[in-house]
């Protein structure tokens, strides 16, 4: 038992300073930016051939989805000889599961704008992480369906830049909407009214100095939100919120 | 700084990054894959020009007024 405790008790692991200063700085904010319009650029010409091309999916004579239609039958078939496109049988049956209901009618429309939307967000650089993530779902399944073509390369950089989702759209939205939204764990401005009643401490825990709503760093202990004045006194509360809220906890 | 003027900036800023989805798809549309380099370049010159504006419009609308204060 106390092997167990041991292993799953709470610990933190930091970061090295290479990674912090790869995805976690702005320093490298024009090379994410270079990554970030290359991707964008890329979803936004494959949605630009799919609502306006000649051979577009979607606002056509007839039935939409003929286009998506024909990639799917392609992927689902089994050659007589070789392998067939689709390694996996799930997806196989997922994929003729949704030709046998036409659904490729409707999901022609999700696919066509949702690759103009995240061509879209990724060059603006808003919500860049979220954009990234649904780019790579996307390129995961067109790789699932047997469809390399620049599918790797994409899923790659989206990968990266998920995981610079910090300073990715630095240059771009990014840069003053998420200083305003904030993340779950530390609130902006934006939601301060939202967060307000839910704050435990008016001074900051470890020194004492005063802390506002929407621009302190936040902690979180027992389901209660707790303020710290600067970074250093945030890092001193998350490594010992004992000795800091102890005393607090007596008081009403 | 009057109110007037800190929304029309805002304004600036908002239309400054607008312009640039709209520039991004009217080029992508447009042109198709011909020239992938000569689409790509003047997507880059937007998104930095825009950039730059949104951090003029933040210092004038944000930083200039904490400072008078």
């Amino acid at each position: 038992m106390a092997a167990l405790a041991r292993a799953f008790e709470r610990r933190e692991l930091r970061d090295p300073g290479l990674v912090r200063a790869v995805f976690g700085n702005t320093w490298l904010a024009p090379i994410w930016l270079f990554l970030r319009l290359y991707l964008g650029y890329h979803w936004l010409m494959a949605g630009a051939h799919k609502v306006w091309g000649g051979s577009r999916w979607i606002a056509v004579p007839g039935p939409d989805g003929l286009g998506l239609k024909a990639f799917w039958d392609r992927a689902v078939a089994i050659p007589q000889q070789g392998s067939p496109p689709i390694s996996f049988d799930w997806y196989r049956n997922f994929l003729t599961f949704m030709l046998d209901h036409g659904w490729y009618r409707w999901f022609s429309w999700v696919i066509a704008l949702g690759e103009v939307a995240v061509g879209i967000a990724l060059i603006v650089g808003a919500f860049v992480g979220i954009a990234a993530l649904f780019g790579a779902f996307m390129n995961f399944n067109f790789l699932m369906a047997g469809s390399a073509s620049i599918n790797p390369l994409m899923f790659v950089i989206a990968m990266l830049i998920i995981f610079g989702w910090k300073t990715a759209g630095w240059i771009g939205l990014d840069r003053w909407v998420l200083p305003t939204l904030g993340t779950p764990w530390q609130p902006g401005p934006a939601f301060k009214s939202v967060f307000r009643r839910r704050v435990a401490n008016e001074a900051c825990p470890v020194c004492q100095m005063p802390v506002e709503v929407g621009r302190s760093p936040t902690s979180v202990f027992n389901g209660l939100m707790y303020l710290s004045c600067c970074p250093v006194c945030k890092e001193r509360l998350d490594a010992e919120p004992t000795r800091y809220l102890a005393p607090a906890a007596g008081t009403p | 700084m009057r109110r007037v003027n800190r929304a029309l900036l805002l304004l600036l800023g908002v239309a400054a990054w607008a312009g640039v989805a709209l520039t991004a798809v009217l080029i992508t549309f447009n042109m198709g894959d011909k020239n992938q380099v000569l689409m790509f370049l003047p997507i880059v010159a937007v998104v930095v020009v825009a950039w730059a504006i949104g951090e003029v419009v933040t210092e004038l609308v944000f930083n200039r007024d904490q400072g008078e204060s």
